[in-house]
Order: structure tokens, then C-alpha cells, then sequence
């Protein structure tokens, strides 16, 4: 019997030229964004108080006499070698504002990432499992109703609860400002930890129903599926019949259709940052752009796509593992 | 005895808003019995309630299985209501509510769902329709098997029954670990016969195992069937299938028993015309008892 | 018309449209969103008529007029507050607009935002989905790259450039979340016409020389057409959060009434931990509402089969 390799080579290769062509379009679509813009594309970086003499440096720096080719040439050659150029906000290389920045939204995206499928699918495997019983009906409308929300709005209830009236959880920043206690490991991870609550609470309050609606009609096909009647007849508990079986068949969809819950989860992640002034990517996106630093903001932009790529990749890995008659690229396609 | 149905009737519930407000009869006062050991056809052609029959006896009927009549006795106790020789416990046999006879019969269409639940598989395996299907595509072939262990008897030695069961159907114990969707259509619906042998169940029900499969492995199955230790009731529109394996012969139509008996009788002389006719085109495609 | 023609006109009606009209009327889901959804249509067109005060109405307060004493002023409630001096029935905000009258007018924008975007990704996405299931071949395949490819670019921080580039109106504010979301009815469109295609009686009509027009629309549009309904309702919910989200961002019009608007005034004057009143209904507003679409989308899926 001959294995397979589970990920084919020439699949792999076809979803990186995807993820590839991708963070292309994504910086010829800034690229446009830029020059559809009012005024010289460089204005965006100057302070009013630079000289004449300071603009034209920067001119010649961007390139902006060049013709338009030559700049899209240049534009796409600095930022696939990381030369995102320099905020005027920040004071700072573009690149390194987005390297101290990045870390804090994979912490918080990962977390609400992980929140969100373990919660969601098991959900959305009862809410399938009973959806023709009495409470099923009303079990979906809460569920979509909570689906319904504005992230932002949840994230103020939650912190009116626990901040506000019980006063059990920090709302604000990542850590504590001016610490009382030592700057000792546990402390501090503790300290990052409750901050952390909030946030991932309010986004995966929300973002599980995502998942949950995936799994939901996936397990009325499993619930007919035979392999189910025969566990049954094997006398398994209901309960191993429904997420051992199932349930186990039914997370096949989840990840194909993930795209959908990966974007609300970066959207959750860029409103949820915002609230809590958690000093990630997405909050740095809105304040960016609020502030007309465009370097920054576009920057930022192109990096939340990559991690978006990146993750999508990787959940299409995920997916040749969850479902093992799909050995892609391999002989089954 | 090992297995008694006593004019078992199913009716199912009419579904909703249905023309018909009438229950449906599926199963119409059924009775027949089968022995030990003993390989029992169950004849009828598609909607003649043989597949409720079987369905009914281990309480899976779907949801839209209504009415449920009649006793169906099993040679078995339940493990939770059993003393370790395997007789009931006298208190058990004592309550008049319990369906468990003083003699170790339990009446399966009375027994409450978690005791029925300990006895499917490890007394009465049923082996539904649609074999091909029927293995879960994201475990292995040995993993369900043990599974299917390890529910009923010990964790210990669940590794080697599976492979045991394998190796009885042929299949070679090394198969243990493929998963269904890289076994061939005759060798799953083996994989789910040695499944249901690894529980040494007094009674196997099979219901259409060879549906579906080219004749090589048809005749291959029906050998494999024809050789268990259990009791086979063998559910089937398959007369030639029957003829070959069963000892007797029950033939169900529209719900009712028409006609019962061994084999040879049943073939042989006919009583009922409709078992006739399908005897006669049975001959007709070259078909002989023997 | 007789009552006879009407009698004959409604058992043209094929039963099986009846029996699925029957069913949805019958689902709780799509009882409730109806309502709810009649509820919202009512305010939107009719603002004036629910709403106890217009849009300019403001709470007397007792400042900026010189005939009251400082005493008397500072013994008026101040706005934003809760109860009735003002008449108005949810209280006020801090600029001392009703609440109520607020959400009343806010109705249309979410409507008017939920039901354009909508409709314009639904134009685009149902027949780039119908083209690629039904041709197949280097058109299915330079279709699906594409929505591949832009299925990687997050939606809301391109909105948020693109609305910060374009300035704020609600017309690019549509126009940024029609752009990302016909993606998924593209898809989901393209799925359904592939089933379909594949049955015998299509091929049967493709080799009987049938125009591709007439197959779609014998063959194909009746199967894909419940399937793109469910997708219409779902992007408008969608695209009422988006509004509401960018409103909160301060990326929204802050010129016409809406709720994502109300509730970003919420925060900008920071009341959000003492004016309940205020804060609770345009958040209810929003869920109410598109719950309301994802009760009428799942009920239209119920009914017809579309999943």
C-alpha cells in the first residue's frame, strides 16, 4: 500500500502562488489608493513646518518625478523587501512601529482565534444535533441575535460589567502603566493576562456563533450519514455518537469556509483594539488614518493581508488533515 | 431459543400535513423465531417492513417510527440487571415492570434505551443497509472496531480482537489501519461484519449485506455470513442470497408474514402465490435449490 | 375582475410556491424578522409620523437664554437624562436630542446602507457565479482567481483606507463593503450552478442545442435564485454591522442620523458607563435589525432547501 504525502507538492506550490498574487493586488491596490489621492502622493508625509529644501529631499526620495511605472516598480520592490518608509507621526521607521505593533495583535488574534473554534463548533454540533427539538429554534435565534451585535458595543457592556461595577478586570491597554507590583515574570504575565480578558471576551462573544453557523447544517448531513446509524447500532453513548462521529465529520466545512469567520475575526480584532486601546495593528490602522499618516496606515494594511494569507494557508493544511478522503495535489483530485 | 418476536406491528406516524392522516402499517403482527447459531432469512422485497423489522429490534427506528406493538424476546440480559453468570438478578425478574423474564429472556421493544444501548453490539449487532457507507471516513478501520470493544468489554485486549476480526473476514490484520475511503466496496462491508463479530454477539442482524457488491464478492460475503458462530438473521430481497446460506426462511409482504418455514419447504412447495412468483423468477434467472 | 378569475389566479399559483409560502409563514424566525423588518420599513419611510419630535427638536435646558438665573438653570436636569420633563420617551443625549426620535430617523440610513450594498453585490456576485458554474473552463478558472485573491484582503482595514481616502460619505461607505462582499455570493452562487449543471436534463438541454440563455433560465436561475435571496439578506446584515462599526470608528457620516452614528456620540462625549438610555436602544436597534435579516435568510433557506 503506497502512502500518500497528505499535501501534495504542486498544491502547495499553486496556494502560494495564490497567497502570493494576492499581497500583490493588495499593493497595487494601495498603490492606486495613493495616487487617487488630492495632492502629491508625498504631501502626506510632510509637517507643515518643513522647508522647501526638506520637501524636495523627499520627493527625490519617493521618486515622485519618476514615471508612473518606475514609482509602482520601486513601490512593490520596497515593501516585498520591507522598506515601508517613514511615519511622520511616529517618528519612527514604518518598519519598526509595525514589528513592536504586530506581536500584540497575533497575541490577541490568536487567542480569540482559538476561543472561537473551540467554542463555535462544538455550539454549532448541538444546535445541529437538536435543530428539529423544541429549544432548537430558540437556541439559533439567540445565537444569530448574539451574531447580530456590533462587537464594539458588547466590548462596552462587558466592560461596564466587570470593569465598571465589579472592577475584576482592567479595560484598557495592555498592561499596567505604572505597576505597584515587581517586574517579576509571573506578575507581569499575570498582569498581561488580565488585560488580555476583555478583549479576547468581548470578540469571542461574538465570534463563536461564526463557526457555530458552519458546523450547524454540516452535522444535518452527518446526523443522515450511515456511519452514524452504524455507531448507534454499536450501542455508543449519544453523546459519542454526536461529537465523536458526527460532530468529527461535520468540522470538515469549518475550515473550507473559514475565510468568512478570518475576516470577522481581523475586524473584530481592529474594533475590539480600538476599545480597549490595545496597541496592536488594528488600532494602529484606525489611528493612523484618522491622523493622515498614510505611510503607516497603508503599511499596516499590507501587513494585517499578509497575516491573513498566511493564516488561510495554513487552515487549508488543516483541512487535507480534517478530512482524510482529500489528499490534495495527492491522487484523490 | 434465542430470539422470539411475538406479533411485533409498527405503524408509522403519518408525516405532517400528509394526505394521508392514517398511520402507516408498516409491520403488521410479525411473529417468528430463531435459534442459536442458526443462519434466519428474512425475505420481502423493498417496503415490505423488513427493514423496520430489523431497525425495530434494536430501537432505531427514525424519529417518524411511531407505534411500536408486540414483544421481541432475546436470549440476554442486560449487563446493569445481570448477575456475573449472565442470569437476571432476582430482584429484576421480580418487578413486574421489568422486561426481563425469570428464564434470562429480555423483551427488547420494552427495555428502557441506555439498557438497550448496552445490549446492541454486545448481544444483537445490527449491521445496516448500506455497509458501503457505514464506516465513519475520518477513523480508521481498527479504530471503530476497537471503539466498538471497548464499549462492551475491556479496554485490554481491544487492539488484538480487532485485528482478530480482521484476520477472520480475511481481511489481513494489517488493515486495521486504513481508513474506509482506501478499502474497496466488498472489503468495508467485511470491515463491518468482523466490527460486528468483535463483540461476540449472540445474534447478528444483517440487513442487505450484499446490495450493491459484484458477484465475487457477493458469493464471498454470503460464505463469510454462512460460516459465523452467531445467529445471522438475514434480511434480504435476495432470494438467490437466502437460498444459499439461510436454513429457514420467513417471507415478508406489505408488513404481514406470508409464509415460514426451512428453506427447502418454503422453495419447494409454496403455499402463498406470492412467494410462488418470486421463486418462479428466481428459477427463471437460473436459480436452483440444491 | 370576478371573484372567479381571482379564485383561478390563485390555483395558478403552482402548489409547491404555496406550500413554501405556507411554511415560511408558519416559521417563527421569519415571523419575527418579518415584523421586526415591517417595524423598521415603517420608520424609515415615515420618520415624522413615529417620531414624537423632528430631527432639529432639541430638550430645553435652560442655557443660552438669558431669562433664566443661574439657580433656576442648574435646577433643570441636564441632558443627556433620563425621564420625562423633555417629552422625550427615552431620554435625551447630551446635545439634548430624544433618543427615541434619534433611532426613529436613524432607521433608513441602516435600511437604506443594508438594502443598497446588498443589491449591488448581489449584481455583480449571482452572474460572475452563474457565468463560472455554467461555462466552466478559463472563465470558472479566471473568475474563481480572482475572488481567491481578493478573499485575502481584509475588509475592514481596506474600508478604512478606502473611506479615509474617499472622505466618509455613506455612498462610499456602501459602495467599500458592496466591494468585498459579493465575493461569498460569487462563491456560493457558482457552487449551486455547478450542481446543477451537472444534472442529466441540462446536459440533455445542452445537447439539444439550447441557448445558454434559455437553459439558465429554465434550468438554472429557479434552483439559484432562493440561494442568491438568502445571500441578498445576509449582506445586508452585513453591511448594516460594517456601517455601524465604521460609525464607531469615526469613520461614518456623521451628517445624517444613523445608529452606529448615535452610538459613537455615545463615546465621543463619554457617557457610555452613565446614560443606559442612551447607550442600550441604538445597540438593540442594530442587533434587532439584523437579526431580523439572519431570521428571514435562514427561514427562506428553510423553506426552500437552499443551504
Amino acid at each position: 500500500m503506497v502512502r500518500v504525502t497528505r499535501v501534495g507538492a504542486a498544491y502547495l506550490v499553486r496556494r502560494l502562488a495564490v497567497a502570493y498574487a494576492t499581497l500583490l493586488v493588495v499593493m497595487t491596490l494601495l498603490f492606486v489608493l495613493l495616487r487617487a489621492m488630492p495632492g502629491s502622493f508625498v504631501s502626506a508625509m510632510t509637517t507643515p513646518g518643513m522647508t522647501t529644501a526638506q520637501l524636495a529631499r523627499l520627493e527625490a526620495a519617493w521618486g515622485v518625478h519618476d514615471p508612473l511605472w518606475v514609482q509602482y516598480g520601486r513601490f512593490l520592490l520596497n515593501y516585498q523587501t520591507g522598506q515601508f518608509g517613514w511615519s511622520p507621526t511616529m517618528h519612527a521607521p514604518v518598519a519598526d512601529v509595525l514589528a513592536r505593533r504586530l506581536p500584540r495583535t497575533l497575541v490577541l488574534f490568536g487567542a480569540a482565534l482559538l476561543a472561537c473554534y473551540v467554542v463555535g463548533p462544538l455550539v454549532g454540533m448541538v444546535l445541529g444535533w437538536y435543530r428539529d427539538a423544541r429549544g432548537g429554534t430558540l437556541a439559533l435565534a439567540v445565537s444569530l441575535f448574539v451574531y447580530a451585535t456590533p462587537v464594539f458595543w458588547v466590548a462596552w457592556l462587558l466592560v461596564w460589567l466587570f470593569d465598571h461595577r465589579l472592577g475584576w478586570l482592567p479595560s484598557a491597554n495592555m498592561v499596567t502603566q505604572f505597576p505597584a507590583f515587581a517586574p517579576a515574570p509571573l506578575p507581569v504575565a499575570l498582569d498581561f493576562l488580565r488585560h488580555l480578558a476583555l478583549p479576547l471576551l468581548s470578540v469571542a462573544a461574538v465570534g463563536w456563533v461564526g463557526a457555530a453557523l458552519l458546523v450547524r447544517p454540516a452535522m444535518r448531513d452527518a446526523m443522515r450519514a450511515d456511519y452514524v446509524d452504524l455507531a448507534r447500532a454499536k450501542g455508543l453513548r449519544e453523546r459519542t455518537v454526536l461529537f465523536k462521529h458526527a460532530g468529527r465529520n461535520a468540522l470538515v466545512p469549518v475550515t473550507t469556509s473559514a475565510a468568512i469567520a478570518l475576516a470577522f475575526l481581523v475586524d473584530g480584532a481592529v474594533v475590539t483594539e480600538t476599545v480597549f486601546s490595545w496597541p496592536g495593528m488594528g488600532r494602529l490602522i484606525v489611528t493612523a488614518v484618522l491622523d493622515r499618516d498614510y505611510p503607516l496606515a497603508q503599511a499596516a494594511f499590507f501587513l494585517v493581508a499578509v497575516v491573513v494569507v498566511v493564516v488561510r494557508l495554513c487552515l487549508d493544511v488543516v483541512y487535507t488533515y480534517l478530512d482524510p478522503r482529500i489528499s490534495l495535489g495527492g491522487r484523490d483530485e | 431459543m434465542l430470539l422470539d418476536i411475538d406479533s411485533l406491528t409498527v405503524r408509522y406516524r403519518p408525516s405532517a400535513g400528509g394526505a394521508d392522516p392514517d398511520p402507516v402499517r408498516a409491520l403488521d403482527d410479525v411473529s417468528l423465531r430463531v435459534e442459536r447459531g442458526e443462519t434466519y432469512g428474512l425475505l420481502g422485497e423493498s417496503g415490505s417492513g423488513k427493514t423496520t423489522l430489523a431497525r425495530a429490534l434494536v430501537g432505531l427506528l427514525d424519529d417518524a417510527g411511531g407505534v411500536v406493538r408486540g414483544r421481541a424476546w432475546l436470549d440476554a440480559v442486560p449487563p446493569a440487571w445481570a448477575n456475573p453468570d449472565g442470569t437476571p438478578r432476582a430482584a429484576v425478574v421480580a418487578d413486574d415492570a421489568s422486561p426481563v423474564r425469570a428464564d434470562g429472556a429480555t423483551d427488547l421493544l420494552a427495555l428502557p434505551d441506555g439498557h438497550l444501548r448496552d445490549l446492541r453490539w454486545a448481544e444483537i449487532a445490527l449491521v445496516p443497509q448500506r455497509a458501503m457507507g457505514a464506516l465513519d471516513p475520518a477513523y480508521t478501520v481498527g479504530a471503530q472496531i476497537r471503539e466498538a470493544v471497548r464499549r462492551h468489554d475491556s479496554d485490554a485486549d481491544a487492539g488484538r480482537r480487532a485485528r482478530d476480526a480482521l484476520d477472520r473476514l480475511g481481511l489481513g490484520a494489517t488493515r486495521a489501519g486504513d481508513r474506509p475511503h482506501e478499502l474497496s466496496g466488498g472489503e468495508r462491508q467485511r470491515a463491518v461484519l468482523a466490527m460486528a463479530l468483535a463483540c461476540d454477539p449472540a445474534l447478528i442482524v444483517a440487513d442487505e449485506p450484499t446490495t450493491g457488491l459484484d458477484a465475487v464478492t457477493r458469493d464471498r460475503i454470503l460464505d463469510d455470513i454462512a460460516s459465523l458462530d452467531a445467529a445471522v438473521l438475514l434480511v434480504s430481497h435476495d432470494l438467490a442470497a437466502l437460498a444459499e446460506t439461510a436454513t429457514r426462511l420467513a417471507v415478508l409482504h406489505d408488513g404481514r408474514v406470508v409464509e415460514t418455514g426451512p428453506t427447502e419447504a418454503v422453495l419447494g412447495e409454496p403455499t402463498n402465490p406470492h412467494t410462488a412468483a418470486l421463486r418462479d423468477a428466481w428459477r427463471l434467472g437460473g436459480g436452483a435449490w440444491d | 375582475m370576478t371573484g372567479r378569475a381571482a379564485d383561478r389566479d390563485a390555483s395558478a399559483v403552482s402548489p409547491r410556491a404555496r406550500r413554501a409560502l405556507r411554511r415560511f409563514l408558519t416559521n417563527p424566525l421569519a415571523l419575527v424578522g418579518t415584523v421586526v423588518l415591517g417595524v423598521v420599513t415603517c420608520c424609515a419611510l415615515a420618520p415624522d409620523v413615529v417620531a414624537p419630535h423632528d430631527p432639529e427638536w432639541v430638550a430645553y435646558v435652560g442655557t443660552g437664554d438669558g431669562r433664566l438665573t443661574l439657580a433656576q438653570s442648574r435646577s433643570l436636569p441636564h441632558p443627556p437624562a433620563f425621564g420625562d420633563p423633555f417629552f422625550a420617551p427615552l431620554g435625551t443625549t447630551a446635545s439634548g436630542h430624544g433618543v427615541f426620535t434619534e433611532l426613529v430617523y436613524g432607521a433608513r440610513t441602516a435600511l437604506l446602507v443594508g438594502l443598497a450594498a446588498a443589491l449591488l453585490s448581489s449584481l455583480v456576485g449571482v452572474p460572475l457565479g452563474l457565468c463560472s458554474g455554467y461555462y466552466g473552463g478559463w472563465v470558472d478558472e479566471a473568475i474563481q482567481r480572482v475572488v481567491d485573491v481578493l478573499y485575502g484582503v481584509p475588509f475592514l482595514p481596506f474600508v478604512i483606507v478606502l473611506v479615509a481616502i474617499r472622505g466618509a460619505s455613506t455612498t462610499t461607505v456602501v459602495l467599500a463593503i458592496a466591494a468585498t462582499s459579493w465575493l461569498n455570493n460569487c462563491v456560493v452562487v457558482r457552487g449551486t450552478t455547478l450542481s446543477l449543471v451537472r444534472r442529466t436534463y441540462v446536459d440533455a438541454a445542452r445537447a439539444a442545442g439550447l441557448p445558454a440563455h434559455r437553459i439558465v433560465a429554465r434550468h438554472v436561475l429557479p434552483d439559484v435564485l432562493p440561494v442568491a435571496a438568502v445571500l441578498l439578506v445576509q449582506d445586508a446584515a452585513t453591511a448594516i454591522l460594517a456601517h455601524a462599526t465604521l460609525a464607531y470608528l469615526g469613520l461614518a457620516d456623521v451628517t445624517t442620523a444613523s445608529w452606529g452614528v448615535l452610538l459613537q456620540q455615545v463615546q465621543a462625549t463619554g457617557h457610555v458607563f452613565d446614560a443606559p438610555w442612551w447607550l442600550l436602544p441604538p445597540g438593540l436597534a442594530i442587533a434587532s435589525l439584523v437579526a431580523a435579516f439572519y431570521y428571514v435568510g435562514h427561514a427562506v433557506e428553510d423553506v426552500t432547501g437552499a443551504d
